[in-house]
């Protein structure tokens, strides 16, 4: 690199004999990494603070009296540093040696074992054998939860899983107990680890200490085979890696990728696929025969399904997850359109008039973090997206204004300008008026510390979450929000539903239909393609009546939910996302082609080789093809073409009377396979998303202040009077056994108190 | 996030005492006044600190409670299981030891009848587990009674300084 190249503060440093070039104020052993010069190392992590205690990566510096620790000695112009030198070997086998004194020799019924950092590093700079003979300390273990598995005797204190805790998670959750080599890393009292990005410890523990609790002693990691695949709860698709052994997916890690999920995985798209195990997996084709459903050849289940849809051809509805590839959604639509039938892929939707698709996201995501105002509405990022409420975080670090308007006063981990409000479709319009847009109608104050987070100088973005997405007016504040981005007001982040909505988007040319309004028609028959309607559709009581009023149903998934049970006429089984192969498009418009992790369990089949022998059977246009590249083809032709939006004016909606209820999606019950994922469903987290939350005025206005619980359709809800609540507004779980089969309408829910 | 409730746990002279160490930091580095805040409590309980007055502490500093656990358990002043009425410290650190303070810490387990770490039964004296250098070389080997410094030691001397606690 000539000077003229090198960046400012550009230096020159010299590394066993070979010049590199330097930033100042790097450490040494940033520059050694990112010239692939290995020097050891247990509590050094590029993505934490530095805290220089493990002392394994000693280098020699010219002039330095001593081995200096590289992870903590900042580069100079000319300075000369040998890491394999006598004087180096000697300090880092002398530090290997003290570490291994009161590390357990138990390499062999260890998690850890072979892919171990102390197992390694000893390999290459620890003894044969132990000059030391008195006994070892042991450490007693801490039930953490569901999800981490402490063995403690093994920790070499590193600290590295305190750093994450306070410094990424922002929970603060562990820390060094005691003094000298009495310390002890732990929770010191009796409490389990909460942050929904908890399993990342695992990853970043060198040792055995923190390994990964549902995982524990079914595979060792040379046995195992690694698949690349994507996370898909949400839309940011955070890449990893499936770890695969005897053709079942024994757990999942991440994929490093700045511009997604870093090195980091949330506990959501970690622990998931232990939903696939589900005993309800569909395995095989299965039609209703005297009113039961019984198992058939593929042959009989496609014919069936065939007649089916041909009996219903112009007057089909259809319901597809959001979370489907871009290949299932392109050819769903293409064979419903066909029939002469309409579907969607909102499932959560609630407003009739909402045709506003997902968008991308203004701010990319890895951008998130150097925006200097945020106003996150509508939203609890920590739960709809874990790993950009983490950018979020960073942002509010780098010292950013970030603020937050929603129903709920959330438990964000970071300091924010917090204003409850129960009317939400009036905050956008304050929000709208204090960017100079104002609103005809619009009665709610901003608080002063948000008006002035949105009339900064820099361009403020919002980030819209599921509280404007699953709204009964979500189509106005679309509008609204979409209007003031367009004319440059804001940078608008619209969290899209699911895993692959902007697929999804894409597949159908930007056009999308809208189910409250098929709902309401009589006369169809329903395709259910991997939707759980109990769970998924906000409006199912709406689907059931219909199915009751003798409405047909066609269900193409990979669970069998009892409302399928009971009313499905043809039953497909068909592969989850990590079992085919199929192309994604995250929030950023980032495409990922995934391969198939493992085969799909008995007889399903990937969704699309279904979809096209259903449009094969029928002779429909567009599925006389072999190939999945052939269906990707049709699918980015689709793409390429995106229709405008028509962007209707109408006018601000009356806020509510009475007591309004809204629906939220807690975040491990957001899709079937997490509902399914029995880790995620003991933690805390999942333990209290079953509760009805509401502010205790609320309460009294539905006499319900004297109750501990409340008694809904499918059971009993514990009750929650919490003052973060905006007074006026019920939110109700979604994705629970109690809450299964309701329709969220404006009148609410009926409840009974149980006192 | 402060919990009401926990932080009514300490009492007003404890929270007046914190208050005038947090007139010393800087508003956003309450941090640093942890130490005397652990004190101050502890004085308030009989000299040990109980996991909800740390948590108390650490919601009137506006800290994570990890962070107030942590000092707690590192510093041998900070006591977190019930102590006796005194608590006697006796320097184990080099100056002390090379001056004898083995012998003494040998005579005043046998003369409670109790080990280092380890409270009389008749609750009165608590003789702390371990205590590093006080700054007092030059009086070795010496030893902390309830705050106050005793050099010089000798058997006798440390007999009658103990048999002087109520």
């Amino acid at each position: 690199m000539s000077a003229s190249e090198q960046p400012d503060n550009g230096i020159t440093i010299e590394i066993d004999g070979v010049s590199y070039p330097a930033r100042k104020g790097q450490m040494l052993i940033e520059v050694a990494d990112a010239n692939g010069i290995a020097i050891p190392r247990f509590c050094y992590h590029e993505k934490l603070s530095v805290a220089a205690n493990c002392r394994m990566c000693l280098v020699e510096v010219e002039k330095a009296p001593k081995p200096l620790p590289a992870c903590a000695t900042p580069v100079n112009d000319g300075m000369v540093v040998r890491t394999r030198s006598p004087l180096a070997r000697r300090a880092q086998q002398n530090v290997m040696e003290f570490l291994l004194i009161n590390h357990p020799l138990d390499c062999p019924i260890c998690d850890q074992g072979g892919e171990c950092e102390l197992q390694d590093v000893s390999m290459g700079y620890g003894r044969s054998d132990s000059r030391y003979g008195d006994s070892k300390r042991a450490v007693p273990d801490r039930d953490v939860g569901p999800l981490v598995a402490t063995i403690m005797t093994r920790c070499i204190h590193c600290t590295r899983c305190v750093r994450f805790l306070d410094e990424i998670a922002g929970t603060h959750e562990m820390g060094g107990i005691g003094r000298g080599d009495r310390t002890e890393i732990g929770t010191f009292i009796q409490r389990s680890i909460d942050s929904e990005l908890s399993g990342n410890i695992i990853d970043i523990c060198p040792v055995g200490a923190l390994t990964n609790k549902p995982f524990q002693y079914s595979a060792r990691a040379w046995e195992m085979r690694a698949r690349e695949s994507v996370g898909l709860h949400d839309g940011l698709q955070s890449r990893l890696y499936y770890h695969v052994k005897n053709g079942r997916i024994k757990r999942a890690v991440p994929r490093h990728d700045e511009a997604v999920n870093e090195n980091w995985l949330a506990d959501r798209d970690r622990y998931s696929h232990f939903g696939l195990e589900s005993e309800d997996r569909l395995t095989q084709p299965m039609i209703r025969k005297n009113g039961k459903l019984e198992p058939v050849s593929w042959e009989e289940g496609l014919q069936q399904a065939a007649a089916w849809l041909k009996d219903h051809q112009n007057r089909l509805a259809g319901a597809i997850h959001p979370s489907a590839s871009c290949e299932e959604q392109f050819l769903f639509h293409r064979m419903l359109d066909a029939l002469g039938g309409q579907e969607d892929f909102r499932l959560n939707l609630q407003d009739a008039s909402d045709r506003q698709p997902p968008r991308l996201f203004d701010v990319a995501v890895e951008q998130v973090e150097q925006q200097a105002r945020i106003l996150v509405l509508g939203c609890n990022p920590r739960e709809e997206m874990p790993l950009l409420n983490h950018r979020v975080r960073k942002a509010a670090r780098r010292g950013a204004q970030i603020g937050l308007l929603d129903v709920c006063a959330h438990a964000l981990n970071y300091d924010a300008q917090v204003q409850t409000v129960a009317d939400l479709p009036a905050a956008v319009a304050a929000c709208s008026a204090a960017l100079g847009e104002p609103v005809a109608g619009t009665t709610l104050a901003l608080d002063a510390a948000l008006k002035d987070l949105l009339a900064g100088e820099e361009k403020p973005l919002v980030i819209a979450g599921e509280g404007v997405r699953n709204h009964p007016h979500s189509g106005w504040m679309i509008r609204q929000l979409r209007q003031l981005a367009d004319a440059g007001r804001i940078h608008l982040n619209l969290l899209p539903e699911g895993g692959n909505a902007l697929g999804a988007m894409l597949a159908r040319g930007g056009v999308v239909s809208n189910l409250p309004a098929l709902l309401q028609d009589a006369e169809k028959g329903w395709v259910l393609y991997q939707v759980e309607p109990e769970h998924d559709l906000l409006l199912a009581a709406h689907l059931q009546a219909r199915l009751e009023e003798g409405a047909g149903l066609l269900a193409l998934g990979s669970y069998l939910s009892p409302w399928m049970a009971a009313h499905a006429e043809v039953v497909l089984p068909l592969a989850h996302g990590a079992e085919q192969a199929g192309l994604y498009v995250n929030v950023d418009g980032l495409q990922t082609e995934v391969t198939a992790a493992v085969a799909p369990p008995g007889q399903a089949q990937a969704g699309w080789r279904v979809l096209r022998a259903l449009g094969g059977t029928l002779a429909l246009a567009g599925f006389d093809f072999h190939e999945l590249a052939d269906a990707r083809a049709a699918f980015e032709q689709a793409a390429g073409s995106q229709a405008a939006l028509a962007g209707e004016v109408t006018a601000l909606p009356a806020s509510p009377a009475g007591v309004q209820w809204l629906a939220r999606t807690p975040i491990y019950h957001g899709d079937a396979t997490l509902r399914r994922a029995t880790p995620l469903q003991q933690t805390r987290l999942a333990e209290e998303a079953a509760q009805l939350r509401m502010h205790p005025e609320t309460a009294a206005a539905l006499s319900l202040a004297s109750a501990s619980a409340v008694r809904l359709a499918g059971g009993e809800l514990s009750l929650c009077l919490d003052e973060n609540m905006a007074p006026g507004v019920v939110c109700l779980p979604r994705g629970l056994a109690q809450t299964a089969g309701l329709s969220l309408e404006a009148e609410g829910v009926q409840v009974e108190a149980v006192q | 996030m402060t919990d009401q409730a926990a932080t009514g746990l300490l009492k007003p002279e404890t929270q007046a005492a914190i208050d005038a160490w947090l007139k010393k930091y800087p508003p956003e580095q309450k941090r640093s006044a942890v130490i005397a805040a652990l004190s101050a409590a502890q004085q308030q309980n009989g000299g040990w600190l109980s996991t909800e007055l740390m948590d108390a502490v650490a919601d009137y500093l506006e800290l994570p409670k990890v962070w107030v656990y942590e000092v707690a358990n590192f510093y041998s002043m900070l006591d977190t299981h019930p102590t006796g009425r005194h608590k006697v410290s006796i320097c184990n650190n080099i100056s002390c030891m090379l001056r004898g303070a083995d012998e003494i810490v040998a005579h005043v387990e046998k003369k409670l009848g109790i080990r280092r770490g380890e409270t009389t039964e008749d609750g009165r004296i608590t003789l702390v587990m371990e205590e590093e250098c006080l700054a007092a070389c030059c009086g070795a080997p010496m030893m902390v009674v309830d705050g106050h410094y005793h050099e010089h030691l000798t058997p006798e001397k440390v007999d009658e300084i103990l048999d002087a606690l109520e």
